[in-house]
Formats: structure tokens, sequence, C-alpha cells
């Protein structure tokens, strides 16, 4: 064990912060510290480091009881911090912040300049960092300089780092450079506390897990054995349903039945029905024939048996020509043959798939196509600075919006939407499921297949579980669970 | 005279006489005619009478003055109406002041067994006539000639109403700050009202965003909601789904 913290109590003028915190830690451990603003975590850190004293409790560090009084005795104990602002001197350069008062001396007590340049080259090469030992620290990046204080932190050999939202602020390439030269450390056998509130990057890194609530540790456990809804439970006392943006709206009559579908040796005696305004998740693991169903409804596989009904008359959908003038619009994933021409412009993907509606005189009206484009643009937020723009360079987010823009334009009444946000960012994400809200609302009914069961949970109305090409279970919205689904995906019951 | 007593003297008058002309008005205080009538002007801009040919009425307070008015922009009207969806049948809901408020309670007219509390007598006056809706008015003191209702009267008032949801507008919202509002009383309402109420959803416009005004409501994640629209930073997105809170964007494809 290198950190035992024990029965540690903390109150400010009579506000208890701490209520009997134990908090252990093992060698070379990557512990994430969450919670709420106010539960405790940066108070319980800055005892350990001696910046706050401790109204009762033990600590003990490396098996030695430890009381640290100021910053300075805890680091050279080997217990180092990152605080969330820069602790370092602008106005020296790369290496001297990293060798700032232990410089190495030659006889006659000189600095041996060109040592600290090799030796802080050397420490830079061996996180991978591409920065130059002689640069003025003020003149890098911020992300920079928080790595420059890392590899500081990490030259004075401590046994544990305390990190405190180090990510704040940093792009996502910053983020993951980051990642590596956490993995980096990790592997030189240094602990790390790391205090964030992204849940995201804890997966990311992180061994095990401490939630504070209320001046408690609520839980501590492996990574692995926690999930993101009960993290989430634990840190607010929040389900995960109220993550996503799910809009309750009145579900209207039956649009679409799917009538014992069958494709042989693949997809078995598949029935479901789709309401007005309804969001329909389907789900199951890879192979469980989620993917090759939203085909067959678009006509893009033949199927053998059974009906798809629409508006009460079956549908004769021999492919996806078919399945479009019936009023379907599938949203493919990004590399999926039927999503986008790449290598054409936004404008052309766009009209494709309602031409009548640019064409004059028979004729392709590209005046037209470029305003109605345009006006899809701005209303989705596709960031371009025209439709004349290729598909290929645009983001995967952007890119997603433009398949979506397709079938607005299209005016479809069923869409499928066949994993939707699976490679793009938050930010899409959240654009996605707002566009969702907004088809619903209009009247679209929408079947939203994915693997992201947690996003399902969030914005669908039911869910149904796939297996071996076979629907084994439907969840309506508020008897799903992350566990249930996974035990019929899984084929147990 | 100071042009300021000047006025006050101008304002006597019109209030005695109700109506005069430049030439009178000229003639009582002394000064030309221009400079009567740029007074004229300014008092016209504070909406306290109306130029005619040659003079200037007063605006009597009894007189139709007009219904009080929110600008409401395209934006408000699209937020507006998705926030309305979140309003349910037999809700108890709290509006506060701003447009897209106004817009909220627009949309909310046919919601059956609706309960709605205002601190904001525009938006009280809006649903006056809808039977479906029974409309209570915190009560309070006006606020700086605005329609909007404070102090310790509303407080008393509020303290002892339960809201199911609280729709609050506010005029800045930043990951470091928090909601901000424009003034101290009106925070210390709303405060109490997201304090009452088991779901509180911020409603703005995507300009407020990124922006600070000048006394603080609460933190990002004090609150349940946000509805905005399609133009909010993708940095708050990030942030709010983050921080499990749900974030609404209107995109108006109503239209298309």
């Amino acid at each position: 064990m290198l950190l035992e913290m024990k029965n540690i109590y903390k109150r400010f003028n009579d506000n208890p912060v701490l209520n009997g915190i134990d908090f252990y830690l093992e060698k070379g451990e990557v512990r994430a510290l969450i919670g709420e603003n106010g539960a405790g975590k940066s108070t319980l850190m800055k005892i350990l480091l001696g910046l706050c004293s401790m109204d009762n409790g033990e600590i003990y560090f490396d098996g030695h009881p430890i009381s640290p009084s100021h910053y300075n005795e805890a680091q050279s104990l080997g217990i180092s911090m990152i605080f969330h602002s820069i602790s370092l001197i602008p106005d020296l350069s790369v290496a001297e912040n990293i060798f700032l008062q232990r410089e190495p001396l030659n006889k006659f007590r000189a600095i041996k300049w060109g040592q600290i340049y090799i030796e802080a080259k050397k420490y830079l090469d061996s996180f991978n960092l591409t920065i130059n030992p002689k640069a003025l620290l003020a003149d890098l990046p911020t992300s920079q300089q928080r790595f420059v204080e890392i590899v500081k932190a990490v030259s004075n050999n401590p046994k544990l780092i305390i990190l405190d939202e180090p990510t704040i602020g940093f792009t996502e390439e910053e983020a993951s450079t980051f990642f590596n030269l956490i993995k980096k450390i990790k592997t030189l056998g240094i602990a790390i506390v790391y205090i964030t509130h992204r849940l995201e990057e804890i997966e990311n890194i992180c061994d095990s897990i401490s939630i504070m609530r209320n001046g408690l540790i609520v839980k501590t456990d492996r990574l692995s054995n926690i999930d993101m809804e009960t993290l989430i439970k634990l840190m607010s006392g929040k389900t995960i349903k109220e993550r996503y943006p799910k809009l309750d709206i009145p579900i209207g009559k039956e649009v679409l039945s799917v009538n014992n579908l069958s494709i042989n040796g693949i997809l078995y005696n598949i029935n479901f029905s789709l309401k007005r305004g309804e969001i329909l998740g389907i789900t199951g693991l890879y192979g469980s024939g989620k993917e090759i169903l939203s085909e067959a409804l678009f006509g893009l596989i033949p199927i053998d048996d059974g009906a798809i009904v629409l508006d009460d008359s079956t549908a004769n959908i021999h492919n996806s020509e078919d399945a479009v003038s019936l009023g379907l619009g599938y949203v493919a994933p990004n590399r999926h043959a039927e999503s986008l021409f790449l290598n054409r412009s936004i404008a052309e993907n766009i009209s494709v798939t309602n031409l009548e509606a640019v064409t004059k005189h028979k004729l392709l009206d590209r005046e037209k196509e470029f305003h109605i484009s345009k006006m899809y643009m701005h209303k989705l937020q596709i960031k371009s600075p025209t439709p004349q723009e290729r598909v290929k360079v645009l983001s995967s987010g952007d890119q997603k919006k433009i398949i979506l823009a397709k079938w607005l334009h299209r005016k479809s009444n069923i869409m499928i939407f066949d994993e939707p946000t699976s490679g793009v960012d938050v930010a899409a994400k959240i654009d996605i499921y707002n566009i969702i809200n907004e088809l619903i609302r209009s009247g679209v009914s929408i079947i939203f297949i994915s693997s992201d069961v947690q996003e399902l949970i969030g914005m669908c109305d039911r869910i149904i579980v796939m297996c071996d090409g076979r629907m084994v279970k439907e969840f309506y919205r508020n008897q799903a669970s992350i566990e249930g689904i996974f035990r019929y995906a899984t084929g147990n019951k | 005279m100071l042009a300021a007593e000047r006025r006050q003297k101008i304002k006597e008058i019109l209030l005695k006489n109700k109506s005069i002309d430049v030439a009178t008005l000229s003639k009582m205080l002394k000064v030309s005619d221009v400079t009567i009538r740029r007074d004229l002007d300014t008092l016209e801009e504070e909406g306290f009478l109306t130029k005619t040919y040659g003079g200037a009425i007063l605006n009597e307070p009894s007189s139709e003055k007009g219904e009080p008015k929110y600008e409401s922009s395209e934006e408000a009207r699209r937020i507006g109406s998705m926030a309305s969806q979140m309003v349910k049948e037999g809700d108890v809901i709290f509006l506060s002041p701003g447009p897209i408020c106004l817009e909220i309670a627009k949309n909310i007219r046919d919601v059956k067994h609706l309960r709605v509390i205002t601190n904001d007598i525009i938006i009280a006056y809006e649903l006056h006539d809808c039977i479906n809706v029974k409309v209570s008015v915190t009560g309070g003191d006006i606020f700086e000639n605005s329609t909007v209702l404070v102090g310790q009267m509303a407080f008393n008032n509020l303290n002892n109403i339960f809201i199911n949801k609280a729709f609050i507008y506010v005029n800045g919202i930043d990951l470091e700050h928090g909601y901000t509002l424009d003034s101290y009383e009106e925070a210390a309402v709303l405060n109490l009202v997201i304090d009452k109420s088991q779901e509180s959803i911020i409603v703005a416009e995507h300009d407020k965003f990124d922006k600070l005004s000048f006394v603080k409501l609460c933190d990002l994640t004090g609150i349940e909601k946000v509805v905005s629209s399609s133009e909010i930073p993708e940095e708050y997105k990030k942030f709010f789904f983050e921080n499990s809170i749900q974030i609404y964007a209107a995109y108006g494809l109503d239209d298309l």
C-alpha cells in the first residue's frame, strides 16, 4: 500500500467538508477521484499536500505516518501535484523550469548549462514530446506548459502525482497527447490521483475510481466493475436517462408494421410496429442481425418471407427506390455505400433524394439546388463555406448532417437511423439527438438502430433487443436498463 | 433655467392642460421654439407625450398605451415552441420574465389543468383570457418601469407554492461563472423559484452563451435542463452532456 488516509475529518467554520474519509492507494495505481463541485475532493488532496490542516485522522505514506505541514514537505516525501493553474516561471526556458533549484553544478558550483539542455531533452523525448528545451516557457501554448509541468514533476522521481482537472481547455489532439503522457507515467510505476468531472476521460486512463459526495467517499471500485449509469447515479443521484435530451411528445397511430419478416439463415420472424412520432430503438451485439434488418426495411436486401405494412397496406419494397417513394429514409452509417457521394458537392448530395424539387423544364436548376442546400446548411449548422464544397473534406459530424439533410429534403416520414452517432464527437451527438427531436415533433417516426445502449435508453420510447437474428425482448422506456438489455442481447433471460 | 428643470415645468403644464402648443410654451418659459421642440422630442422618447402639429398631447396613463411587448425574435419563437413541448397536463409551471417565456405562454393555451405562476405581468396578461390555464402572479413590487415583479411580497407568496417545472430566462451563460441576470432583485426571486421547483429549465437565445451579466443565479450544473437553439457553442453542448444536464436545441425544421 502506498497511501493510507484514515478517518479524515475537516470542518471550515462549522461546515463539515470531510466526514470521516478513508482513502487508500496501491503503488502505481491510477485512481480517478470524482464528485460534484463541493464534494470535498480538493480539500482531501490539499490535506495530503500539507496545504490544509485536518481536524482528525491519520495518514501513512509508504508505510510511515506523515503529517506534512507545507507543500515542500510533501514534495520531499514524493508527492507532487499539478495544479489547475500553471505554477512555472514564464520568463525561464523549458529546461530551466524543469531543473529549477536543483540544477546540475560543476566543481565550481556553476550551473552546467549544456547538461541541463541535454537532460531536459532526454526527458521530453522519453515522453515523445516535441518541445524545444531552450524555448521560453511563455512562448508555449498552455497545453505544452502543462506538459512541461508534468515532466518536471516526474523528473523529481515522485511516488504519487495528483492531477486536478488537467485537460480543461485542451483540444482533442492535445488531450490525446496528454493521455499518452499519463500512460507513460503509469509504466514508471508512479501512482496518480486524477481529479476530473469528465467521465469519458476516466475510461481512457484510470484503473480504479473513488466517488465523493458531501464529504464522504460513497464508492471505491475497479473501473471494470462499475458502469457509467451507476457512476452518474452515485455522483449526483441522477439516472442516466436525464443526460439525453429526450422530448416527450404525444405518440400517434401506427404507421408501419413488420410481420414475420425473415431472411433465410439471417433473420427469423421479426415482428414489430412503429407509431407516428415514436422513437423505436433496436439493439443487439455484433452479428445479432440488427444492421441487416435496417437494410432489409429499406429494400437493400431482399426478404424471403413476411411483410412490411405501411399505413394499413402491404408495401412492396423490392429496392431502395420503392422504399424512398413510400416515404422511408435511411440514415446510413458514414462509410456505407448508401450514405454519401464523397467526391460530390454538398448540394449534389442533398438534392439527390428529391431531384423534382430542383428541376425546372426537365433541367436541373443549379441555382435552386444551391439555395436549398444553403438553407439546409444553415438550419443544421453544417460548418462549410459553400454548398459546392466536396463532402469528403467535412467532419464526420457534418457528413452525418448532410445525410440527414437529404432525407429532410425528401420529407421522409419514417426515418431509419443506423448507428447515427458512431464516430462523431459529443457536440455532433447532441445535434443529432436534437434533430431527432425536431423530426418527431413534425410527425416523423424513427427507427433508431444503435450499439450504444445508453443512448437508446436515453432517447427511445421502446427498445427491441435482438440476438442471433431473432427479436428476443421488447422494453418500454421506463423498464429498460443496461443490465436488462445486455442480459437479453447475450442470449440470457 | 436648466434643461431638466424646464422639462419638468413642461410636464407640469401638460399634466394640467392635457395639450399645449409650442408657441404658448416658448412664451411661458421664455425660450425659443427650437428649444421647446427639442424638449418635446425628449419627452416623447420618454413616452410622456405625443407630438402633434405645432404642439403636444399628454399620454394619459389610462389612455391606450398599446400592450407592452418583448422583442420576440424568430429564434425566441423557435426556442419557446420547443420548450412548450415540456409542459404537460396537470403541471404547475413557473414562467420568468423574458421573450422566450412569453413565447412559451403563447404555446400552452391548450394544455389542460395547467397552472402558471409568473412574476411578469405581460406573461400573466398573455394568458388572462385562457380557459384551460389558471394564472397566478407572484405579487411584489414593480421593478424599474418594467413589467417584472420583485421583492419581499413576491418571496412571501412563492414560499407557499409548489412548482414542478420552472422556466427561467437568463441574460448570461458562462462555463466559469454560471447563469447570470441583469439585476440582483430578479436573481433573488428566481433563486427562490429554483429552490421551490422540482425541475428548473433554463431558456436563452444562443447569444447569451459565453456572456456575463451582472448577478449570478447559480452554477451551470444547478439546474436540470437547458433549452436554446442550434447555434449554441459546441463546448457547452459537451459540458452539459458530460455533466448530465439535458441540452435541447431548437432547429426550427418545421418551416422547411
